[in-house]
């Protein structure tokens, strides 16, 4: 409703812009004149020999990288063990792990009269913040966003962090634990697709990774937000999104 | 895609003559979209003019993929927010020096509907005062009703950049001009 009142009163001050613009004639020949005067277009005839050179000269690059792409594809065939799952598949929530979440979300609303404004699941630490919204804002649907932290070793990425926050929509969520310190905002934008504003640091092996975004994400999607490397390690941090 | 008889001329010959009925054609609408993006019609008039140049030198990578129109505004678009971020000023103004919030409020016919002087320079204050990026896109949603889809291409971002632009834009919009919400 309000985006409707929004929406008619920018299309009223649309409607009563009057801006002084000069003679469309003008615009027109000037834009005409600098065509004609040397931005002439190239007949696509004109230039066949041309295009044609250039392309042997790709086709001949295009052959060589596919050569270089089939080595380097045959290497990794070799050096890369079967079965091994991808950061990105590793930060997906699984069918099971949902369905504990909406276990774990139940549970604490009934605990607090459905007033609960976040929780955050972090291995087997749990952190409640109970809400003072009214009963319809603090029950309605809730978006987990599981942030997993990833290290890499000579095995590949190792999973070393993952916590599960469980929020309301349009609410800032607030928190400073000894792994975690900053704020989270989401929004349900429409079309599968949560917005969120964020910024936190996460510790982790003595490691403070530092998260500054906003922006919107697919739901179900992992969607990497950062990669640190350092002299002795490297360090990547996904990013999932869902609605419970 | 359904293109105009101009368009289709152009598309098909190239050539100068055929190019001046679709500049004809678009500079109205051109034109209004640019100023809403860059609020000002100095900058307006170059960026639109530049657009046509563009197109018409880069009309052999246009695809039929989108409207031609679409293709011209994503061109404009592109270059507008270039412009406004190498440093080109849009106009932000309480109204009082605005000949067109003046006139506003004389003229109430059917297509322009009476709104006050200060609504209409509260609104153009707020408006002007948004990141360009977040007033390209709520005008495109909001007023020109684009979808959602059309409206990411032109802006040249994926559709949970366009939404994220949006609701930002509305958060904005909301805080500034709340009571008249």
């Amino acid at each position: 409703m309000k985006n409707n009142n929004l929406n008619n009163i920018l299309k009223d001050w649309d409607k009563n812009l009057k801006p002084r613009f000069k003679d469309a004639s003008s615009l027109k020949n000037n834009v005409m004149s600098q065509i004609r005067a040397g931005s002439n277009f190239i007949p696509s005839s004109n230039i066949y020999f041309f295009v044609k050179k250039i392309y042997v000269y790709n086709l001949a690059a295009a052959a060589a990288l596919f050569l270089v792409i089939c080595g380097v594809l045959l290497l990794n065939l070799k050096t890369s063990k079967p079965g091994q799952a991808t950061p990105d598949q590793l930060a997906l929530v699984s069918t099971g792990d949902m369905s504990d979440i909406k276990k774990i979300s139940g549970e604490v609303s009934k605990l607090f009269n459905d007033k609960v404004q976040w929780i955050i699941k972090s291995g087997d630490k749990m952190e409640i913040k109970p809400s003072e919204m009214t009963d319809a804002a603090a029950a309605s649907p809730k978006i987990l966003v599981r942030q997993t932290v990833f290290r890499k070793t000579d095995k590949g990425w190792e999973k070393v962090y993952v916590a599960d926050i469980i929020t309301s929509p349009d609410q800032q969520v607030v928190f400073k634990n000894d792994k975690n310190d900053g704020y989270l905002w989401t929004h349900q934008a429409g079309d599968n697709i949560i917005a969120l504003e964020g910024q936190m640091k996460i510790k982790v092996n003595g490691e403070t990774i530092n998260l500054n975004y906003s922006g919107g994400q697919p739901e179900q999607t992992p969607v990497m937000l950062k990669n640190i490397k350092n002299s002795n390690s490297e360090y990547i941090v996904y990013q999932t999104v869902d609605r419970i | 895609m359904q293109e105009s008889q101009a368009v289709e001329t152009f598309l098909k010959e190239k050539t100068p003559e055929a190019f001046s009925s679709v500049v004809d054609e678009h500079v109205g609408m051109l034109r209004n979209f640019v100023y809403r993006i860059v609020l000002n019609e100095h900058d307006t008039d170059d960026i639109v003019q530049e657009a046509f140049i563009t197109a018409y030198n880069k009309a052999d990578s246009f695809k039929g993929k989108s409207k031609f129109s679409t293709w011209l505004c994503r061109i404009a678009c592109n270059r507008s927010l270039t412009m406004i971020r190498n440093g080109s000023k849009t106009v932000v103004t309480d109204g009082e020096d605005c000949p067109e919030m003046r006139d506003a409020c004389s003229s109430n016919t059917p297509d322009k509907p009476m709104i006050n002087r200060e609504t209409q320079s509260r609104v153009m204050t707020a408006v002007s005062a948004l990141p360009e990026h977040l007033r390209a896109a709520i005008t495109l949603v909001a007023i020109d009703e684009k979808d959602p889809a059309e409206a990411a291409y032109i802006l040249g971002c994926n559709k949970a950049t366009l939404y994220w632009r949006i609701h930002k834009a509305r958060k904005i919009l909301g805080e500034e001009l709340g009571d008249l919400i």
